[in-house]
């Protein structure tokens, strides 16, 4: 949006509006401007590049560790509706084989739906 | 619905019990921190898990058909399963509390209904359910202002059973007769000098006084916006909040736990990000509100905390299948187990 420009009264007072919220003092404490971060627009579990979950910097140093200890987890709150069956509807049994993802992750059933 | 560590006042061993998958509850000595037992629920994996008033059965939500099961502690069997429910229903769970009589349970929640060309989303509303009628008896709609983020979030029932709780962005007070708002505490614009808008994390820990919530907040001062942390008491009785700056925020921290003499709270820090991360546990002397001690530990991307019945330990949980535990005088880990299953509930404790 940066081509736009005011070219009206009330536009020049939107601009001098927001460039006043954003040009308040902040405490040292808050640090300096955010790097760029790749762009997830949904989080991580719609997409299926890299094809399973990153964390917010893309990489996966934010992730548990080993990641299968957070499967169930992050189904449950947070859903990852492409990658692991849908629990709910169709494939509610999915996991009755496997208690801990970590260590018995070769019984979680697969789906093809 | 938040995953915390629940603990009952005792000076004996208590039994704990979390939710883990596949559809099991299991059975921990905390003394020996060992499973000692798995109970099956018979409808899906648990959610949450509440005990009674009189700590006789524990409630649980389940996840598919959203199921509701009570569990009697004495013989450790499912005694009642049903379901709110089916195929083509969804009733997704936000919160819940027990009203003080064990009948009623308190629950917001989202019905979603599949129908032949489109699912309809209700708007997120309270259900009181009767566990001995096994069925929704009164449902009420979420006033306007606490219906924000799906209706969910903490959900309390005073001791007299009156009022009804909703910590927000702000905290809602309602009638448990008929969900009208009575009050509503501003954090975005408290009363307190020198603060801008508040933050409260509530946790419901029984060794806080009978009527009252201690609760980690983060806040911001009015001129050059520094984020500080502190101590809240919420008084449930008196709707009265006792705030105290503690020090600067960090990114993240874990709600506070008491210790049984209630002179000592603990909670664990989240500092970085990503490869940065790192994780502390704090110890705050509650009669001065000042830290007193603080150890770097290994936390986990993802984890709760909570403290064991005698204060003599930190516990570490979840996401996962283990269980650690750490010294509340050294903060050092004393001892790691297995429990074999990820855990998917909070931990709550009861006396034998």
């Amino acid at each position: 949006m940066k081509h736009l420009r005011a070219v009206n009264k009330k536009a020049r007072r939107i601009e001098e509006y927001v460039a006043a919220a954003h040009g308040d003092i902040y405490g040292l404490q808050q640090g300096g401007p955010q790097q760029a971060r790749p762009h997830y627009p949904v989080g991580c579990s719609i997409v299926f590049s890299p094809g399973w979950e990153v964390d917010s910097a893309g990489g996966t140093a934010g992730l548990c560790q080993p990641a299968e200890r957070d499967l169930y987890d992050c189904y449950v709150t947070c859903f990852w509706p492409a990658q692991v069956p849908d629990h709910y509807n169709n494939y509610p049994d999915w996991a009755s084989k496997c208690a801990s993802a970590t260590k018995d992750w070769r019984n979680i059933d697969l789906v093809f739906p | 619905m938040t995953a915390q560590l629940l603990l009952l006042l005792s000076a004996d061993p208590a039994t704990l019990y979390v939710g883990a998958w596949p559809r099991d509850l299991l059975v921990i000595d905390e003394q020996k921190v060992a499973v000692i037992d798995r109970i099956k629920l018979q409808t899906d994996v648990a959610r949450a898990i509440w005990h009674t008033h009189d700590k006789k059965r524990l409630i649980a939500v389940t996840t598919k058909d959203s199921g509701i099961e009570t569990i009697d502690l004495a013989t450790r069997k499912v005694v009642d399963s049903f379901t709110l429910g089916t195929a083509n229903r969804k009733v997704r769970f936000g919160g819940g509390a027990l009203d003080p009589t064990d009948r009623y349970m308190y629950l917001s929640a989202t019905v979603a209904e599949k129908k032949i060309d489109r699912f309809e989303i209700e708007k997120p509303k309270f259900m009181v359910v009767d566990l001995v009628e096994k069925k929704v008896v009164r449902t009420g709609e979420i006033p306007e202002k606490a219906a924000s983020f799906g209706g969910r979030g903490q959900i309390e029932i005073s001791p007299d059973g009156q009022t009804l709780w909703m910590f927000r962005d702000n905290i809602y007070i309602l009638n448990t007769s008929d969900f009208k708002l009575v009050e509503t505490i501003e954090l975005s614009r408290p009363q307190f000098p020198g603060m801008e808008s508040i933050f409260l994390s509530p946790a419901d820990d029984p060794f806080d006084a009978p009527g009252t919530m201690t609760a980690v907040f983060n806040t911001t001062d009015p001129i050059v916006h520094k984020r500080v942390w502190g101590v809240a008491k919420v008084n449930l009785n008196t709707r009265k909040i006792d705030f105290t700056p503690v020090g600067p925020a960090v990114p993240g921290m874990t709600g506070m736990r008491i210790s049984p003499d209630r002179k000592f709270g603990y909670t664990a820090t989240i500092s970085g990000e990503h490869g940065d991360r790192y994780c502390e546990l704090v110890v705050l002397d509650l009669t001065t509100r000042k830290v007193v001690k603080r150890a770097q530990f290994p936390g986990r991307t993802r984890f709760s905390m909570g403290l064991t019945t005698d204060g003599k330990s930190i516990v570490i949980y979840g996401a996962g299948n283990t269980i650690e535990m750490f010294d509340t005088t050294t903060l050092q880990p004393t001892k790691a187990v297995d429990v074999a299953a990820d855990m998917t509930t909070s931990l709550v404790a009861v006396l034998p």
